[in-house]
């Protein structure tokens, strides 16, 4: 078994916050995991992907997701951008910040939620990555449990209002 | 006695968890991508009080060697972290580090070396210091950078030479990976407390380091580190043996993957080894391939590569360097490693300034091998 999540925000969106998140998670559920990002020039702003893998034995590939099972995309406008669609196949499914009007056309297995008008309702703008995670907890939860992951929010924003992330954590994982 | 902790780590984590449990007396250093996690790591441990090290965050790579040599020379363990350039500009250093036998540590998280400037991952720095008599260990992940420091530093201080413990930058440096480490009184236990025999602050014995040798004496100190380096052959089994005791697993110099009757050898370094050894254990190769993972890279451990090597028929290199103008590193070492030999060498170049190195490409070396002949070079 392996889940290989790409992630694509762009700098500052918290996108390797987000698969750092969901390692924690699937890490202390006992699962193999590798999380790293796409390095490139540094410039707020700019599109970057962050990759994740989880599996039931050690991983040793090094190559980047090519063919991912799970996209997130933290930022709607980069569903312009080919990158997002590079390698997706029928049953990949696409999880964005997007109306689900939006979602639907860019193919049946896109599910979209309003996660910018979640995090501004909870923890406010900055939080899409952390409803976004909980929308990704949901796909799989015998793998990214609830209760692992709010445990990992509590530790990671430990001084920033982590209460706040677990509401925005909510808001994404019973989006539908 | 399984008593490893899992813990999630990038390979540069679990360098400065090495360090913190090493504790050692001075770690001088000046930043360099993609080194800075381990450095920036380690100042925290500093400033936290979590660790008694003096820190100097000197003005540059070649004083920041300068000062460990200072350091070491004068009976403290002392440790470095550098990369590409970095490790470029210690140059004229790192030759007097092991020529005046000191034991000091540095952590080279591997990266392509300019021009064209590029942060990323390949073997040109560390290759272009591979024969100036430092140790070089290669790690395959983070749990290897972890053990490989725990090692290095014995195998320094045993040997009374430098160590580069070498990683990857970025694919190991920067992968969030479920890694194992020793709990923090075991670590310490394998690698106790430093007494140099001799040192420049000892005022009962005095010695002279880095005196002068003119034509009547030198060639037999070079000879000296030399015959040194070479005796770490030996330490490394009986030192690897004695840490593989505590992580109840496999450390060895040379380590060997698959079939032992396989006539087709690969042979590679550092993450790419991990990548060769997931390709033998899962695909279909037949039992036609299996790999070689060399850990420790200097000394280069010849006797151990004709023994593992003896009855292949074909071996392949795996290089994330070239060397302008002639053979790639590691190629050039298994040509003279198995000389006079009829098996046939074949080299592949992958991975430079960070290009993917993929599964699909090791495919391709066994339809190549199948086919009796190589159809490229370079992994582009």
């Amino acid at each position: 078994m392996m889940w290989q999540i790409r992630v694509h925000g762009r700098a500052g969106q918290g996108a390797k916050t987000l698969a750092h998140l969901a390692a924690q998670t699937a890490f202390r559920a006992g699962w193999q995991v590798q999380a790293f990002p796409e390095y490139g020039p540094e410039r707020s702003g700019a599109p970057l992907k962050t990759y994740l893998r989880i599996s039931d034995r050690p991983i040793r590939i090094i190559e980047a997701i090519n063919r991912p099972d799970t996209v997130v995309v933290l930022d709607r406008t980069l569903l312009r951008s080919e990158a997002v669609y590079q390698g997706i196949g029928a049953k990949t499914v696409l999880l964005c910040d997007c109306e689900k009007t939006l979602a639907t056309k860019q193919g049946e297995s896109a599910q979209g939620l309003n996660a910018v008008l979640l995090a501004k309702n909870t923890a406010g703008e900055r939080a899409v990555s952390t409803v976004l995670f909980g929308a990704l907890c949901r796909l799989r939860i015998e793998i990214l449990r609830k209760d692992e992951a709010a445990h990992v929010i509590m530790a990671h924003f430990s001084n920033k209002n982590p209460e706040a992330q677990i509401e925005a954590f909510w808001a994404g994982y019973n989006a539908r | 006695m399984n008593k490893r902790n899992i813990k999630l780590l990038t390979g540069a984590e679990a360098a400065v968890e090495a360090l913190r449990q090493i504790n050692p007396e001075v770690m001088a250093a000046y930043p360099i991508t993609p080194q800075t996690p381990i450095i920036e790591g380690y100042a925290k441990l500093v400033a936290a009080r979590k660790v008694s090290t003096e820190y100097l965050r000197v003005e540059s790579e070649h004083s920041a060697l300068a000062a460990c040599i200072g350091a070491a020379a004068s009976g403290a363990r002392s440790v470095t972290a550098t990369a590409s350039q970095g490790l470029a500009y210690m140059n004229e250093l790192l030759g007097v580090a092991s020529g005046m036998r000191l034991a000091i540590m540095m952590n080279v998280v591997t990266r392509a070396l300019s021009a064209p400037i590029n942060i990323h991952g390949d073997h040109s720095d560390i290759m272009a210091t591979r024969d100036l008599g430092w140790i070089q260990l290669f790690s395959e992940n983070a749990t290897e950078v972890y053990e490989n420091n725990l090692l290095g530093l014995r195998l320094a201080e045993r040997a009374r030479l430098p160590v580069m413990v070498a990683q990857d930058g970025f694919i190991t440096s920067h992968a969030l990976v479920n890694s194992k480490i020793l709990p923090d009184e075991i670590a310490r236990e394998f690698v106790g407390d430093y007494h140099p025999d001799s040192t420049l602050l000892d005022w009962q014995k005095p010695h002279s380091f880095g005196a002068g040798e003119l034509p009547g004496t030198f060639f037999e100190t070079a000879l000296e580190r030399e015959r040194a380096l070479n005796d770490v052959n030996k330490y490394f089994n009986e030192i690897g043996k004695e840490l593989a005791h505590y992580t109840q697993a496999n450390i060895e110099a040379v380590e060997w993957t698959g079939d032992p009757n396989a006539p087709t050898v690969i042979v590679s370094l550092g993450a790419v080894a991990g990548l060769v050894k997931e390709f033998i254990e899962n695909n279909q190769t037949d039992n036609q391939i299996a790999a070689v993972k060399i850990r420790q890279y200097r000394p280069f451990p010849d006797r151990q590569l004709r023994q593992s090597l003896g009855k292949a028929k074909t071996v392949v290199t795996i290089d994330r360097c070239i060397s302008y103008g002639a053979r790639p590193p590691l190629l050039s070492d298994i040509c003279s490693a198995l000389n006079p030999t009829p098996i046939e060498i074949w080299s592949y170049v992958a991975g430079l300034g960070g290009r993917e190195m993929k599964m699909e490409h090791l495919e391709h070396i066994a339809r190549d091998l199948k086919m009796g002949a190589q159809s490229f070079n370079y992994f582009q």
